[in-house]
């Protein structure tokens, strides 16, 4: 009896030991790849200096809607995409809602082409109900980042976890993130140039959320990776009033053609810069007045750091300053409390000193 | 009783009864996977000597150790004498085990970025231990894969870094500049500095590519989530070149393409627009305007993919193209021209700039390390065809055999045929009765030919008789020239092993074979040049060729093709041996086919070998 017992042992035991690590170290490669078929990779024209005219995004509808985030390229013209198949197609901007940072386009067919299109794609729908992601889930983020894959060739795949979720302090030049919602912040670099638009699924090729545009963290100034989800919230003001709507249902309302913009105030005049230094330059003669300090307003920052009136700034966080004109235009990307460094030349030494930037001062 | 019930449903439910955690499991075979390929992953160190006499480490990057005797691959770019001309001679090389080898490079390859060096035992016979090279062919987006590697330099006792992650993507094209990424791997594991040429395994532990390095991008080549690696398969068709101290050189077809819409789809085409006249695709009927289809097994419909499917073959290589002219789908056999962009060309660099200054070899390795153009490291090409054509001489011995040579039996051209004899001679100059002179004949049926391959002024029209053949009794004359003199046939050392290269064995029947794939060997090929006619000689081997899983058709190292280039702008006399017989002790071939161009000349019974 105790022999059969033992023997009875051997293969359960056998069979557990390898179930879980076959779990454990499942391949990711069905998934991405059913993924992939539900993806576009986004082309545009021109961009502007550190704004990339190349994207991700989702498909959300099978006669080719796409689910992206507002990237400044959809501005422009020429816009493209790569189906995953290989075919390319125009496309044009549906909407684009500045609450949720997110953009709905829509695929142009040649005219000659009446059957409609029949895409695989993501129901958005179905997937804000199933699919839930908290701090300690793997996921994969899948997108086109660096423009690696054109036609029919498969996005690029990452795992990641998702580390906490959240609100978003963080901000692109001197732009702020204009959405509020949480977020999942991810712990892989998935915020890549072009990533912006990709989509976050977990390990079943559900869909969590969307790779948003690359930003810097306010606080440390290091890239943030992050994905909206589908049910993260934005307060949407309507004529009638202030709403919330979910991710998820503004794609779903936008796609039938029921989503009514915001009227959002218009971004703030932002050519003057936010913040204070205390340094006065010397009056602007020439076109290209070099930026030698006049004057140095007591108490000020510059005052703290130790500016003195005849330093010429050479440099601020390591950008060359021509011009009084591009220390103004520079200094626009900073907040109050952002630590800069400037660069003086004093006699003939050069000297490195840092500045805490405060608010400016109400006159 | 109840409790084995209980065992039993469980089983049947696939349920893990002993709840192990999974992820603990994961772990732990991780973790017994790094302990089984760690003591095969090498930190290299560089010297330099110009502070300190006894030399100081000057950088380093990584490696993996492939086979007992101590071969190591890495990145090129590691090995790279200064401004990524020549090579470093010699290394230092760690491994887990404490012990620093010295090493010395053996061969490279620079487009591809990956270099072969070799460390030496400390003790006469000490073995090596190594990792087996996977198959990255079968890499798909989602697998995971682990890099170890000297990053940072933090290997200071040898012990290897593990990181751990996701192919993010396969089949990558990226140019570096002095390096092209072709149908690289896309990892989001974390690589650094230093991990340079260190391997990539699965999860079986097999290595299936090599650490390039980051995505150079406005955010610095750190930490920005992606990394190139070259795939293994790369390497292994350039590891027989690299074995035999080769600088290689990779290919292009020969021919410019661009991508067009078509105007029935979406989908891209890949159009020809112009096609180099010396190329072999221009021999082969390739022109303007024809629509490239695939290319050595590989579907091609954008440039990417035309990139990364020619980008992984060294140069010379013949590989099948599938191309569309109007509705006419041709395949055909093409051999690749050499690559090297021009400014590689020039090691002095533009601007006529000095080359890089020598860098000094130090320990062991530089007993081992013979300078020679076109080479990394020519003593080892020297060991490889010495070895190559030893085997051949126990095979079949002509060294003794250097009179004349008769060949008579049957022939058949396009079911016609009869009689040949075939003939290489000294013929006493009936004007000096001391001089004699070479001559080779051809007796096919009642047609006679006559070359004296080593005359004065032959014109391309002579050197390539009889007509069709591209130059048959000249390849039969450096045929035996091989055999019987072997490396000293060919004047001032041009005689050197060339990699490895493959062959296509036509079916005898004179059909088209249904894939080119399934009738292709892989050959070590020995390069001969004598009396300015070049050719090269391939010799099987079954550690090449895998995919016949042991059913060898050929005796280990038997010569078993040639061509002979009587004049480079036009197409070799192509010859291929089979129906190997012992005949007093030496194997020798009794049928014997000759090709040109894409076509079969002839097929030669040989009934009669008369040698002296």
């Amino acid at each position: 009896m105790l022999q059969k017992t033992v023997f009875r042992f051997v293969p359960a035991l056998l069979f557990v030991g390898m179930v879980p690590s076959a779990f454990a170290t499942d391949p990711y490669d069905k998934v991405a790849v059913s993924a992939n078929e539900k993806l576009v990779k986004l082309f545009g024209a021109g961009g502007y200096r550190g704004a990339e005219s190349y994207g991700t995004g989702i498909i959300v509808s099978p006669q080719g809607h796409i689910l992206t985030a507002a990237a400044p390229f959809l501005d422009g013209r020429e816009l493209r995409l790569h189906l995953p198949d290989g075919r390319k197609y125009q496309f044009k901007v549906k909407l684009i809602e500045k609450e949720f940072d997110a953009a709905i386009l829509e695929i142009v067919q040649a005219k000659k082409e009446l059957i409609p299109l029949e895409l695989p794609f993501f129901d958005v729908a179905e997937s804000v109900k199933n699919a839930k992601a908290e701090p300690g889930t793997w996921v994969m983020a899948m997108s086109n980042m660096y423009k690696v894959a054109e036609r029919d060739e498969m996005m690029s795949v990452q795992r990641a976890m998702v580390t906490s979720v959240g609100k978003l302090s963080a901000r692109r030049g001197q732009f702020e993130i204009p959405f509020h919602g949480d977020v999942l912040y991810l712990d892989t670099v998935t915020n890549n140039p072009g990533a912006a638009g990709g989509a976050v699924i977990n390990r079943k090729g559900e869909l969590l959320g969307m790779i948003g545009k690359e930003f810097r963290n306010n606080q440390t100034d290091t890239w943030v990776n992050y994905a909206m989800p589908l049910s993260t919230k934005a307060e949407v003001i309507l004529k009638t009033g202030k709403k919330t709507f979910t991710l998820a249902e503004f794609v779903e309302l936008a796609v039938q053609d029921k989503w009514v913009k915001s009227e959002r105030p218009p971004d703030s005049d932002l050519k003057e810069p936010r913040v204070f230094t205390g340094i006065t330059f010397v009056p602007k003669v020439v076109e290209r007045t070099p930026p030698y300090v006049e004057e140095v307003e007591p108490g000020s920052p510059a005052y703290k750091a130790g500016l003195k009136p005849d330093d010429l700034v050479i440099y601020l966080d390591g950008e060359p300053v021509y011009s009084t004109d591009i220390f103004k235009d520079l200094l626009r990307r900073y907040q109050p409390g952002d630590k800069v460094q400037i660069e003086i030349r004093r006699g003939d030494n050069l000297t490195a000193m840092t500045l805490e930037l405060a608010p400016l001062p109400k006159r | 009783m109840r409790k084995h019930l209980l065992i039993c449903s469980a089983m049947m439910l696939g349920l893990p009864v002993f709840a192990a955690d999974p992820v603990k499991d994961g772990e732990l075979d991780r973790v017994k996977l790094v302990q089984k390929v760690r003591p095969a992953v090498a930190s290299i160190f560089m010297k330099d000597f110009s502070g300190d006499p006894r030399g100081r480490i000057a950088g380093g990057g990584s490696g993996v150790i492939i086979d007992a005797e101590g071969y190591c691959l890495t990145n090129y770019h590691v090995v790279a004498a200064e401004a990524m001309t020549g090579v470093r001679p010699t290394f230092a090389v760690g491994l887990p085990n404490g012990t620093l080898y010295d090493a010395v490079t053996v061969g490279c390859d620079r487009t591809g970025d990956v270099a072969l060096i070799k460390l030496f035992p400390k003790t006469p016979g000490e073995k090596f231990p190594f990792n087996e090279l996977g198959d990255s062919g079968t890499l798909q987006a989602g697998h995971w894969t682990m890099i170890m590697g000297n990053a940072q330099l933090l290997s200071t006792d040898f012990t290897p870094s593990v990181s751990f992650g996701l192919v993010s993507g396969t089949g990558r094209y990226s140019d570096f500049g002095f390096a092209e990424h072709t149908d690289a791997i896309q990892y989001d594991t974390t690589a650094n500095q230093g991990n340079s040429g260190g391997p990539i395994f699965n999860m079986k532990g097999q290595v299936i590519g090599l650490v390039y390095g980051g995505a150079p991008g406005k955010r610095g080549a750190f930490n920005t989530g992606i990394g190139y690696g070259l795939p293994i398969n790369t390497a292994k068709n350039f590891l027989m070149h690299m074995r035999a101290g080769i600088f290689c050189d990779h290919a292009t077809l020969g021919a410019t393409v661009n991508t067009q819409i078509s105007e029935d789809s979406d989908l891209a085409r890949l159009m020809v627009n112009q096609v180099l006249e010396d190329s072999d695709a221009f021999r082969r009927g390739l022109s303007e305007g024809d629509e490239l289809l695939s290319f050595a097994g590989r579907d091609i419909r954008n440039l990417n993919q035309y990139k990364s499917a020619l980008g992984i073959y060294p140069k010379e290589w013949r590989l099948p193209l599938t191309y569309k002219r109007v509705n006419d789908k041709k395949e055909t056999l093409v051999r690749l021209m050499s690559y090297s962009p021009p400014v590689m060309k020039n090691p002095a660099g533009p601007g006529g700039q000095p080359a890089a200054p020598k860098t000094k070899g130090f320990g062991e390795g530089m007993k081992y390390f013979e300078e020679k153009k076109g080479f990394a490291n020519y003593y080892y090409n020297r060991l490889a065809r010495d070895r190559v054509l030893e085997t051949q001489k126990r095979l079949a011995d002509y060294s003794n055999l250097v009179g004349d040579w008769v060949w008579t039996g049957t022939y058949d051209r396009e079911g016609r045929g009869g009689d040949f004899l075939a003939k290489i001679e000294e013929i006493k100059d009936p004007t000096d009765p001391k001089s004699t002179k070479t001559q080779t004949s051809l007796q096919l049926g009642l047609t006679d030919y006559k070359l004296e391959p080593l005359k004065d002024g032959l014109t391309v029209a002579d050197l390539t008789e009889p007509p069709y053949t591209g130059g048959l009794m000249m390849a039969l004359y450096q045929y035996r020239r091989l055999l019987t003199l072997g490396a000293k046939g060919a004047e001032g050392e041009k005689c050197s092993h060339a990699g490895m290269e493959p062959v296509y064995i036509m079916p005898l029947d004179g059909l088209k074979p249904k894939k080119l794939e399934d009738i292709r060997l892989m050959c070590e090929v020995i390069r001969f040049e004598h009396a300015s006619v070049e050719s090269k000689w391939y010799f099987y081997r079954s550690d090449l060729n895998p995919q016949l899983k042991g059913a060898a058709p050929f005796p280990e190292g038997t010569l078993i093709a040639g061509e002979v280039y009587v004049d480079r702008q036009s197409d070799p006399c192509e010859l291929y041996f089979a129906d190997f017989k012992d005949v007093g002790g030496k194997l020798l071939p009794h049928r014997m086919e000759a090709r040109n161009g894409d076509k079969r000349y002839a097929i030669f019974n040989l009934k009669v070998h008369q040698m002296k």
